[in-house]
C-alpha cells in the first residue's frame, strides 16, 4: 500500500514540474502508478526478471498513455514521461558511478551493462506500443 | 489568410512546440495542420535546434524561412495548448490577429508557482527514497537536499544556461550534500539519498522523445536527442562521482 501511494506521488509530481495541465495532473500520477505496481509485482514472483519487468511496466504505461491520449484529447507524452519516472534504474546508476570511482572496472561494467540495458528497455517499451497505436490510427484513417 | 501570415503562424506554433519539448513529428504534423487547414500546401523539415519550412499557394507562389531554436525546456501544458489550437485551425480557421493573439497567449503562459515547483521537488526527493527502499531519516534528509537543489538549479537556469555544466553541478550538489548530511545524521544509506535527489534531473524525456522521433522516421533528431541524453547522464554521473570521490573519509563511516 505505501509503495502505491510513493508510486502515484513520485509521476505526479514531475508532471507538476513539468507543467502539466491540471486538469490531467491526476492521470498522470495513475499512469506512474500503474507501472511501478506491475514492476514491483512481477518482481516479486519472478525473481531475477527485473529486465523482463522493467520493459512490461514500461509497456503498461506506454498502454494507459495512449488510450488516455485519445480520452483526454492531449498528446500521449503528458502521461508517459511522467509515468516511466517510478521505473528508472537509479539503484544500478549509482552503484556504477561508485565502482567506477572504487576502481573495480568488473563491477561497474556488471552494473552499467544493467543501466543501458533497462534504459533501453523502457525506450523500446515506449516505442513498440507507440509504433502498434500508430499503425492503427492510420489504418483506421485510411479506411 | 495571405501566404507570408499563414506562414508566421505555422513557425510560431512550430517554434513553441520545439522550444518546449514536443517530438520532431507533432511539430512537422502541427505545421502542416495548420497550412493546410488555410488551404496550403508545405514541406517542414525539423532539427531540434531548428525550423525549416516552406508554404506553397495553389497558384503555385512560395515563400521559405528559417527559425533558429535555442532555449529548449519543457512544458507540456503549452504543447497540449498548442496540439488544441492546430487541430482548431482545420476545423474553422481564425483571422490572423485572433490565432496571434491565441499564440502569444500560450507563449507567456507561465508554469505553476514558485513555491508548488519547490515543493514538489522536495517531495519528489522524499518519496523516491522510500522507492528505493531507504527509511524516514532518509526521507527527511532528501526533502532538504531536493529543495536546495532546485533553488540551486532554477538560480543557474535564470542566470547563465549553459546545459551540461548545470547538470554536473546538481550531480556534484546531489553527492555532496549527501556525503556531508552523513555528519549530521546518521543511520541514513547515502546511495538512495543521492539517486532519490538527483533523479528529478535525469534525462527521461530526451530518451522516450529520442525514440519516438526514431521510431517516426526522423533519425536526425532521434540520434541527436539520444546523444543529448547520454551527455546529461555523464555530466550527472560525473558530478556525483566527483563528490563520491573526494569524500573518502565522509564515505568510509557511511558504510
Amino acid at each position: 500500500m505505501k509503495h502505491i501511494i510513493i508510486a502515484f506521488i513520485g509521476s505526479l509530481c514531475p508532471a507538476v514540474l513539468i507543467n502539466v495541465d491540471r486538469r490531467n495532473l491526476i492521470w498522470a500520477g495513475f499512469s506512474g502508478l500503474l507501472g511501478r505496481l506491475l514492476y514491483d509485482h512481477l518482481v516479486a514472483i519472478y525473481p531475477g526478471s527485473a529486465l523482463v519487468s522493467v520493459f512490461l511496466g514500461t509497456a503498461v504505461v506506454a498502454v494507459y498513455s495512449e488510450v488516455m491520449a485519445r480520452v483526454r484529447k492531449t498528446p500521449a507524452t503528458i502521461f508517459s514521461i511522467p509515468g516511466i519516472f517510478p521505473l528508472v534504474p537509479g539503484v544500478d546508476a549509482y552503484h556504477t558511478i561508485q565502482s567506477i570511482t572504487e576502481q573495480d572496472y568488473v563491477e561497474a561494467a556488471v552494473f552499467g551493462i544493467n543501466v543501458v540495458a533497462k534504459a533501453s528497455l523502457i525506450a523500446l517499451g515506449v516505442l513498440v506500443v507507440s509504433a502498434v497505436f500508430r499503425k492503427i490510427m492510420l489504418n483506421k484513417k485510411q479506411r | 489568410m495571405e501566404l507570408k501570415a499563414v506562414m508566421r503562424i505555422a513557425m510560431d506554433a512550430g517554434e513553441i512546440l520545439l522550444s518546449n519539448g514536443a517530438e520532431t513529428y507533432r511539430v512537422e504534423e502541427s505545421i502542416i495542420k495548420i497550412c493546410n487547414g488555410f488551404g496550403y500546401s508545405c514541406d517542414a523539415f525539423v532539427f531540434p535546434t531548428g525550423i525549416f519550412l516552406t508554404v506553397r499557394s495553389p497558384d503555385d507562389e512560395s515563400e521559405s524561412s528559417v527559425r533558429r531554436v535555442k532555449t529548449r525546456t519543457l512544458n507540456l501544458s503549452k504543447i497540449d495548448r498548442i496540439n488544441t489550437f492546430s487541430r482548431n485551425m482545420v476545423t474553422n480557421p481564425s483571422s490572423f490577429e485572433e490565432a496571434t493573439k491565441e499564440l502569444e497567449g500560450i507563449r507567456t503562459s507561465d508554469y505553476y508557482p514558485a513555491w508548488i515547483r519547490l515543493l514538489c521537488s522536495a517531495v519528489v526527493a522524499f518519496a523516491y527514497a522510500f522507492l528505493f527502499g531507504g527509511n524516514l531519516n532518509d526521507g527527511i534528509v532528501c526533502l532538504v537536499i531536493g529543495a536546495v537543489v532546485f533553488l540551486l538549479n532554477s538560480q543557474m537556469v535564470k542566470s547563465a544556461y549553459l546545459p551540461f555544466l548545470t547538470f554536473f553541478i546538481v550531480g556534484f550538489a546531489c553527492g555532496f550534500l549527501s556525503l556531508l548530511s552523513q555528519l549530521v545524521i546518521t543511520d541514513t544509506h547515502v546511495y538512495i539519498i543521492i539517486i532519490a535527489s538527483v533523479i528529478l534531473y535525469l534525462p527521461g524525456v530526451s530518451l522516450t522523445n529520442g525514440v519516438r522521433d526514431l521510431l517516426a522516421g526522423d533519425l536526425v533528431s532521434g540520434l541527436t536527442r539520444l546523444g543529448e541524453a547520454v551527455l546529461v547522464v555523464l555530466a550527472i554521473g560525473m558530478g556525483a562521482g566527483l563528490a563520491i570521490s573526494i569524500s573518502p573519509t565522509i564515505r568510509a563511516s557511511a558504510h
